[in-house]
């Protein structure tokens, strides 16, 4: 019976604020003004009468990223993507929080076993090339389908790799300031957004000619950062991962 | 088009099957590997460039690295499985 009330209760509480979210006012606003978004991306952005059809080089943009994806994810959108990025950096906090913290208490450093020839004399070339992969990768995503979230996967593999084949680990402390130091500009620069334009995250700045490497500025920051901070917080989460002291091992003297 | 695809996804499936009844740890880390990198070039058939990079990277890359990483930590018996 209690089981039941405890479980009745929260639901009777989401559905309150469901049905307050969805009926009445509330509900017209959200959704006529999702409508009204669309129909002013679609004037500024996907407009198809001639005289001011959009195609490469055109100007005076809001928003000039070619990819409209991208436009949106981090220009209409990019609030949904900073809780994104959030969701991931507590991912991996909690990962590390759940591992690092037994490894701590053994006080025992994990045994490192010498790497193959194999590896050692390829990695440091295939890690240039999923660099600069990686890297075109992530300053293109207002061009091209990929962006910081790919390109910042790439870059962290090229990374795991060099530290499986160094055999030591790189530091923690300068990928746990990477990750900040990235997470706090994406912050500054939606404040900028507030600053110099009417909302958090807003493009401002000259946007440039669409289809041009130099056009939406904010955008290539924006997925700069996110590379970077998805690339840190991936080597993190390995290295975390790989650091774990396993518990059939330890019962050996 | 659809010949294509069904080529990618010969490896998809017999991986995928090989990975649960292989009974060596490590060749399943591998075939797992192999799934992923189908997968992924079923995806870059398929147009979708972005997710076939991040399946390749994620999927065939760190996801195996993480579990070598593992496999490396594991006492010698524990490297077989017994499929009973």
């Amino acid at each position: 019976m209690t089981r039941l009330l405890a479980a009745l209760v929260p639901l009777g509480i989401v559905g309150m604020i469901a049905f307050f979210l969805f009926t009445g006012e509330t509900g017209d606003r959200m959704f006529r003004g999702r409508s009204e978004l669309g129909d002013t991306f679609s004037r500024r952005a996907v407009r198809s009468d001639p005289p001011n059809r959009l195609g490469p080089g055109s100007r005076g943009l809001e928003n000039a990223a070619a990819n409209t994806v991208t436009a949106i994810v981090l220009d209409y959108r990019g609030f949904d993507t900073l809780g994104e990025v959030t969701v991931l950096f507590a991912a991996v906090a909690g990962a590390g929080l759940a591992l690092f913290g037994r490894r701590r208490r053994r006080g025992k450093a994990a045994p490192v076993t010498p790497s193959s020839l194999i590896l050692t004399a390829a990695a440091p070339w295939v890690f240039l090339f999923l660099f600069v992969v990686g890297f075109a990768i992530v300053l293109h995503g207002h061009l091209t389908p990929g962006g910081g979230f790919p390109g910042g996967a790439l870059l962290a593999a090229g990374l795991v790799l060099l530290m499986s084949a160094s055999g030591h680990e790189s530091s923690a402390r300068r990928l746990h300031l990477l990750e900040g130091l990235s997470g706090f500009a994406f912050v500054a620069v939606g404040v900028a957004g507030l600053v110099w334009r009417d909302s958090f995250l807003a493009h401002f700045g000259d946007a440039g000619a669409l289809g041009a490497f130099w056009s939406a500025p904010v955008t290539i920051l924006l997925y700069l950062i996110i590379g970077l901070k998805v690339s840190a917080e991936l080597t993190n989460a390995v290295r975390t991962l790989a650091n774990v002291e396993d518990p059939t091992t330890e019962e050996v003297p | 088009m659809t010949w294509i695809i069904l080529l990618v996804c010969i490896p998809l499936v017999v991986g995928a099957v090989a990975v649960v009844t292989v009974r060596d740890l490590l060749s399943a880390i591998i075939l797992e590997g192999v799934v992923s990198l189908s997968a992924a070039v079923l995806f870059l058939v398929l147009g979708a460039l972005d997710v076939a990079i991040t399946q390749a990277v994620v999927g065939c890359g760190l996801t195996t690295a993480v579990f070598l990483y593992s496999w490396r930590r594991l006492p010698e018996k524990a490297r077989e499985v017994s499929h009973d």
